[in-house]
């Protein structure tokens, strides 16, 4: 049987013992939660991790597609981006697949194990590239609010210039640095 | 070289996957991590309202700078607030803590961190209630669920009951009624007296006690802003529309969240309001001292809310109207819905509003005399009033988004959406545990729309997200419609986050799309200035 055919025959459970490992990556009580509710909108963290590593765990014995495998990274990333990890932490679980193929399939050949390996890294490559991306969307929006919330102002603002009311420019410019260089 | 001395199995064991904490919530300290709180608040600024404590802090400094005595000046605001809200004593009494809200907090269900559970989040205060004002806290302490309060206990209220945004999802859950929302109220009331306050609530405060607005915008900064407005208008429909400012003897004054006059994409729900009230000749007028419709005050202390909130009936009196309108806002309504009245009312200077198009009484407004554009709106629609051609709404695939305080806190479920289905062609629900008064947080209100705790804002506005992904992916949704300012600038942010490509809007946006104007111009473009359904080669 070649490492594919065993990947697949085996999918489900690996995805569910990965599940199950990234779950436990939570607080107790919230690894409770996020295995046991059922409904994806009530436990959304829960449905995106298991949508996702499913996902994933069906590429291992397919063809490995990148777009495939970029959308079900970036849906658990993106969030896990936002919660109290650190970078190592939030994508700690891609390596957590690798353990998880050891216990299904622990009589693996040697070269079935590198080519779990090397497809572990791949996974994890695109991972920190996600994650940076992520972070980088977070700065990028917080930017993109700052204008949008002043937006009008500074139209006001640029016409009361023309208008050399200083007054008033100062009173806007100030809201304005107020908003982008708080602290 | 001891580094190389592991084996490789040992260095795996090493590796801790896990973020369980191994101690009782009691015993896990706060930790405060950057992106996750707001500022903390400018002397001057609390100092400009007379609030205790005015001085400049920072809530990641190990110092506080608090007041010596602060334990005391606690105690006697808990005695005083037991004494005087029955309902806070109730809460601190009854929960049996059963978890029945343990898992509906948009903020645990975006975060995983427990102590955003409600009940735990509760549990926080309540541990200090127990100690010092029941038998059993006082004698068994930790066994009976009781603590001291130190300043360790402070720094965690402060950090989680502003993770908090009064949402009430929680209570629809509670068997016997608990209001958590009500608790973060007292919790916050309580640091407020220590002058713990958020820079991004106490600025605003502090300019809508001076200027009459959260930016601090003079009246003729306002009306310029309106200006290009309706310079805007006119490219659009070749109407020129004129409203007046301050005008006494109008029949109705206008009131909304000043968002609505800088903050895009309010600015076209404003635009919207300017055109629906034009078409109808409707005699009613904008004040340039009234002009916030919003008020951060409620998430510092009552009296704070009811100081801001006086200056709308004192304005409707100034000018002599008969009632008041009030734009699209989520926490202008709870306010005016459950406090105004009993704050600063009786208005009995005003009459029931009565729609001047329709005859239509609003009883419901009996006695806060102010009514809510959607039911404005919707009444006119109701009885045949508008001209609508919701086919140049088109483009639009509509979600809608219940603003957690006009759904829970004023019961405003079906006129918005009767108006979007009335303007629009293609509206689709969201999936019903997400919507109308189960519906989920922004993950932005209260004050927590700041732009230094973005990450705590993408955890709590997670299950919103989510559920628009799926009317996203599921029927192509590309517009999430709501009716509160802090939701059209926030939602925005979360959908590029979350769901790019979708975009934001207030009701009266879309209505004004759909609005056939008397005299108006072929329109080309909506009110974006992006060409209609159609018109794209044009
Ligand atoms: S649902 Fe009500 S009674 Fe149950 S734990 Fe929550 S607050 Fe307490
Ligand atoms: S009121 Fe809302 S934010 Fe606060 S604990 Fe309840 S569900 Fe969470």
């Amino acid at each position: 049987m070649t490492v594919q055919s065993l990947l697949s025959e085996k999918k489900e459970q690996i995805a569910k013992k990965w599940f199950e490992l990234v779950a436990d990556s939570y607080p107790s009580q919230t690894s409770d939660f996020l295995k046991s509710k059922k409904n994806q909108f009530l436990n959304p963290v829960g449905f995106t991790l298991k949508e996702g590593l499913s996902g994933i765990c069906n590429e291992l014995s397919l063809g490995m597609d990148e777009s495939i495998l970029k959308k079900c990274l970036d849906d658990i990333i993106r969030i896990r981006a936002i919660q109290d990890f650190s970078p190592s932490e939030a994508i700690s679980f891609v390596f957590l697949l690798k353990k998880v193929i050891q216990e299904v399939l622990p009589e693996l050949s040697e070269d079935a194990k590198e080519y779990v390996s090397v497809m572990v890294e791949k996974i994890a490559l695109m991972s920190f590239d996600i994650y940076m991306q992520c972070r980088e969307d977070l700065f990028e929006i917080r930017v993109r609010e700052a204008e949008k919330r002043n937006f009008r102002l500074l139209q006001v603002a640029n016409q009361l210039m023309e208008l050399k009311d200083e007054r008033v420019n100062d009173l806007v410019t100030g809201v304005i640095d107020n908003e982008k260089g708080k602290g | 070289m001891a580094k190389f001395t592991k084996k490789p199995k040992d260095l795996i064991a090493d590796i801790d996957y896990s973020k369980t904490p191994s101690t009782d919530w009691m015993d896990t300290p706060v930790e405060f991590k950057e992106h996750t709180f707001c500022w903390g608040a400018k002397g001057k600024n609390l100092e400009i309202v007379g609030f205790p404590n005015a001085r400049d802090w920072s809530p990641a400094e190990e110092d506080w700078k608090l007041p010596h005595d602060w334990e005391n000046t606690v105690m006697d605001a808990i005695k005083d607030r037991l004494s005087k809200y029955r309902s806070f004593k109730l809460f601190m009494d009854i929960c049996v803590r059963c978890g029945a809200c343990a898992d509906k907090c948009h903020f645990y269900i975006g975060s995983g961190d427990p102590k955003n559970m409600p009940v735990l989040r509760a549990e926080l205060f309540r541990s200090i209630y127990r100690r010092y004002f029941t038998a059993p806290g006082r004698i068994f302490g930790r066994l009976a669920g009781a603590r001291e309060l130190t300043l360790q206990v402070l720094k965690e209220w402060w950090y989680y009951f502003y993770q908090c945004t009064e949402c009430r999802r929680c209570s629809v859950f509670c068997p016997y009624g608990i209001d958590t929302a009500e608790i973060t109220m007292m919790v916050r009331e309580f640091t407020n007296l220590l002058g713990l306050n958020t820079d991004w609530i106490s600025g605003p405060v502090a300019n809508c006690y001076i200027k009459g607005n959260h930016l601090g915008l003079e009246p003729h900064t306002i009306k310029s802003s309106i200006e290009f407005f309706l310079d805007d208008i006119e490219t659009i429909t070749g109407i020129r529309i004129e409203p007046s400012f301050n005008r006494k003897g109008a029949e109705i004054l206008f009131v909304t969240p000043s968002g609505d006059l800088f903050a895009d994409p309010g600015t076209y729900t404003c635009m919207g309001y300017l055109m629906l009230f034009h078409e109808l000749g409707l005699d009613y007028t904008w004040s340039t001292y009234a002009s916030e419709g919003g008020n951060f005050g409620f998430f510092t202390s009552n009296e704070m809310a009811k100081r801001l909130n006086y200056k709308i009936y004192a304005e409707a009196k100034r000018l002599g109207v008969k009632f008041i309108i009030g734009g699209e806002c989520g926490h202008m309504w709870r306010v005016i819905h459950q406090y105004m009245d009993t704050w600063n009312g009786p208005a009995d200077f005003l009459e029931v509003p009565k729609s001047p198009i329709t005859g239509t009484v609003f009883e419901n407004a009996k006695t806060t005399k102010m009514i809510h554009i959607t039911e404005f709106t919707a009444d006119l629609i109701r009885n045949n009033k508008l001209k609508l051609d919701p086919s140049r709404n088109d483009n639009l695939i509509v979600t809608y988004h219940d603003s957690c305080n006009t759904s829970r806190g004023m019961g405003l479920l079906e006129e918005p959406r009767y108006i979007i289905k009335n303007v629009c062609n293609h509206f689709y629900e969201m999936p019903e545990d997400t919507i109308r008064e189960k519906t989920f947080c922004c993950g932005s209100g209260t004050g927590l729309n700041a732009g230094e705790n973005m990450e705590l804002r993408m955890r709590g506005g997670l299950p919103r997200a989510m559920a628009v992904k799926y009317v996203k992916e599921k029927y192509g949704v590309n517009m999430l419609a709501n009716v509160c300012a802090i939701d059209r600038a926030t939602l925005s942010t979360l959908m590029d986050y979350y769901n790019p490509g979708v975009r934001v809007t207030g009701v009266h946006e879309l209505v004004a799309n759909a609005l056939v104007m008397k005299g108006e111009k072929p329109r080309e473009t909506n009110l974006r200035q992006e060409p209609l359904p159609g018109k794209e080669g044009a």
